[in-house]
């Protein structure tokens, strides 16, 4: 499904795995952010991705403790970056577009590039 | 209150019956997996890690449940000590003796 | 469907259905109870392939891996509460694994328990990094069909085939005491849960989506679902039937892994005993990879990610570490002492109270018409798969009461 129109924000896009447009998976929906445009029908602006997007969806103890273990970061992804929604979100450009590349980059640098069939 | 603690001296020595039971179980099956490797290891030229091995972790087990026993005047805490004082190769047919032996002291305490 | 293909994956079904709790619980229940446990170790099956063939279609046509569905039908709080539950049901069936490999490893070799924990997982943190993910699974799952020798064992002592055949049938047997009444409850749920371990689902559903399943493999996961399942099965009740003929006239209720190869031993001599133990061996290895790569699996799907071992280990650098991390975890809680036989009793009681939270959302999408398509759930496959839930749920709340009356199993 392209992302217009109306969505079913719960059931339809929160907690969807995220693919980059290599088929790389770079991410949860962790949190969404709305556009609140005053009496009309709010609209998606963007994907919040990380841990720092769990603040309001757990409770005060577990966002400290996942802030002491994975840090606080949020990226923020825009609507108009998404290509579909389906069984995951799939996005129109490589994960390193958005800055969903990072993390995984700094831990590519632990991981001896040899051996490997 | 008394009924609370009535409740709970029963649940303590249903608890402790229980826990005499698995000991007695532990040290009855370990006596005749002993018992049976020691038969077969001459009968089938078992490979001499294997029966080792084995050995040693009957013997073991043996060590544990009768550590777990309560009364150590019990006539299972005084095969366990025996059983103990065996050597690794210990004729097997004892060693079943002392298995079945086991097991109906096992048997008497599970309908008691 | 590729003929050799699907051959090859029957066969790493078979070969790695057995792990270290069927073992010990096969051997206990064919002990304690003869043959009437049989039915449940078939009915449990019947249950795996429901569920293996659900995780299979659903990973093959909405592209997607259990756990990632997990936290999208369950939400992040109980999403994470699931992944919590089942790391820790995973680590300690890993660990009970490696205790096992570690074990088998000692009896073949004769050198140090600890060392041979050590070395067996230096291997397959070896294995894991070096081979691709098929051949992970063909290896181990190949090589476990060496335990296809309890087969062979059973047909060498001639046992009462009408009394097998009977224990097919649901039953529970006449004149059992209370206390052995809860026994052989508390095994119903062990074995229950021993053969519907999570990590299974995690396992098979993620192994889909690394061989790039698609709508041309649906057949293929029916059939490697239920044939590969049904002769596995049949491989763990040949222990259980062994057990019943060979130990419990011996008053044998086997304490020691190593026990079980016995029953190889004792009709097919020194060859059948190390065959069983190779056998053992390998299935067991397998399981330790499998319940490894489970929980890295969940972790990296419910976090977002890049994971697989169709990619290099350093193209899924955070799934690398955990899968390594993990594996070392299991090590030290072997190297810490705890005996492997305890973890397995854990393991089994974790597992089943995991279950149920597991399969919901498996069952949930399977029948997704928007997810699934024209291949969501038939009348069947929901009949089914919402029976054996209901006979989960049960088992999860019956599971911990019967522990402890049985203390275990062992009462």
């Amino acid at each position: 499904m392209k992302p217009s129109g109306q969505i079913n924000l719960i059931g339809g896009l929160l907690d969807l795995p995220i693919l980059d447009r290599n088929g790389l998976y770079c991410g949860v929906v962790d949190d969404i952010e709305l556009d609140d445009r005053g009496g009309s029908a709010p609209q998606v602006t963007h994907l919040l991705v990380g841990p720092g997007a769990y603040r309001g969806r757990l409770p005060g103890w577990a966002v400290w403790l996942v802030a002491r273990i994975a840090g606080t970061d949020v990226t923020r992804v825009p609507w108009d970056a998404i290509e579909r929604i389906d069984s995951s979100v799939t996005l129109n450009d490589a994960a390193e577009a958005f800055g969903l590349a990072r993390t995984e980059d700094r831990f590519r640098a632990f991981i001896p590039k040899w051996g490997a069939m | 209150m008394r009924s609370i603690l009535l409740v709970l001296s029963l649940l303590t020595a249903c608890s402790s019956r229980s826990e005499q039971l698995a000991a007695l179980k532990q040290l009855r099956s370990a006596t005749a997996e002993w018992a049976l490797v020691n038969a077969q290891a001459v009968r089938q030229h078992l490979p001499a890690a294997y029966v080792d091995g084995m050995r040693q972790a009957a013997r073991k087990q043996i060590r544990q449940a009768a550590r777990s026993l309560d009364d150590p005047h019990s006539d299972a805490a005084r095969r366990a000590a025996a059983l103990q004082a065996l050597p690794p190769d210990a004729p097997s047919d004892l060693l079943s003796r002392e298995a079945t032996a086991l097991k109906m002291t096992e048997d008497q305490l599970e309908s008691a | 469907m590729n003929p050799l293909e699907l051959t090859l994956g029957i066969m790493t079904a078979v070969g790695g259905f057995v792990d270290i709790s069927e073992l010990v619980f096969a051997a206990q229940a064919g002990s304690s109870f003869h043959y009437a446990l049989i039915w449940v170790f078939a009915f449990a099956t019947v249950g795996m392939m429901v569920l293996g063939e659900m995780s299979g279609r659903v990973a093959a046509i909405a592209k997607q891996p259990v756990f990632n569905l997990m936290r999208h039908r369950l939400g992040l709080k109980l999403g994470l509460v699931t992944l919590l539950a089942s790391l820790v049901s995973n680590l300690i069936t890993c660990a009970a694994e490696v205790g096992g490999i570690a074990i088998i490893l000692h009896l073949l070799t004769g050198a140090g328990y600890r060392l041979m924990a050590v070395a067996s997982v230096v291997v397959l943190i070896a294995t894991i990094w070096v081979l691709p993910f098929k051949w992970i699974e063909r290896a181990y799952g190949l090589l476990g069909l060496f335990m296809i020798v309890f087969a062979i064992a059973l047909v060498k002592i001639d046992p009462p085939w009408t009394e097998i055949a009977k224990g097919f049938v649901p039953q529970v047997p006449h004149g059992l005491s209370d206390k052995e009444l809860v026994t052989f409850a508390y095994f119903t749920v062990a074995i229950i849960s021993a053969v519907l371990f999570p990590y299974e689902a995690y396992f098979y559903s993620s192994g889909a989506i690394e061989e790039e399943w698609g709508r041309k493999d649906i057949l293929t996961n029916r059939v490697t679902c239920t044939v590969g399942f049904a002769l596995g099965s049949l491989l763990a009740i040949s222990i259980l039937a062994n057990a019943a003929q060979l130990f419990g006239p011996a008053h044998i209720d086997p304490q020691l892994p190593g026990s079980a190869a016995l029953e190889v031993a004792l009709p097919l001599g020194r060859t059948g005993l190390l065959l069983a133990l190779l056998g053992m061996l390998f299935a067991v290895a397998g399981a330790a990879v499998e319940t490894c790569l489970a929980n890295a699996y969940s972790v990296a799907q419910f976090f977002g990610w890049a994971w697989g071992r169709h990619k290099k280990p350093w193209e899924a650098p955070r799934f690398t570490i955990a899968w390594i991390v993990l594996m070392l975890v299991a090590l030290g809680i072997v190297l810490a002492g705890v005996d492997p036989m305890k973890l397995v009793e854990y393991a089994i009681l974790f597992s089943i109270l995991v279950l149920p939270l597991t399969y919901l959302p498996l069952l949930l999408l399977a029948r997704d018409r928007h997810f699934m398509r024209d291949h969501r759930n038939g009348l069947l496959a929901n009949l089914l798969g919402w029976a054996f839930f209901v006979v989960i749920l049960i088992a999860a709340v019956a599971a911990i009461p019967l522990f402890i009356l049985t203390s275990g199993g062992q009462t």
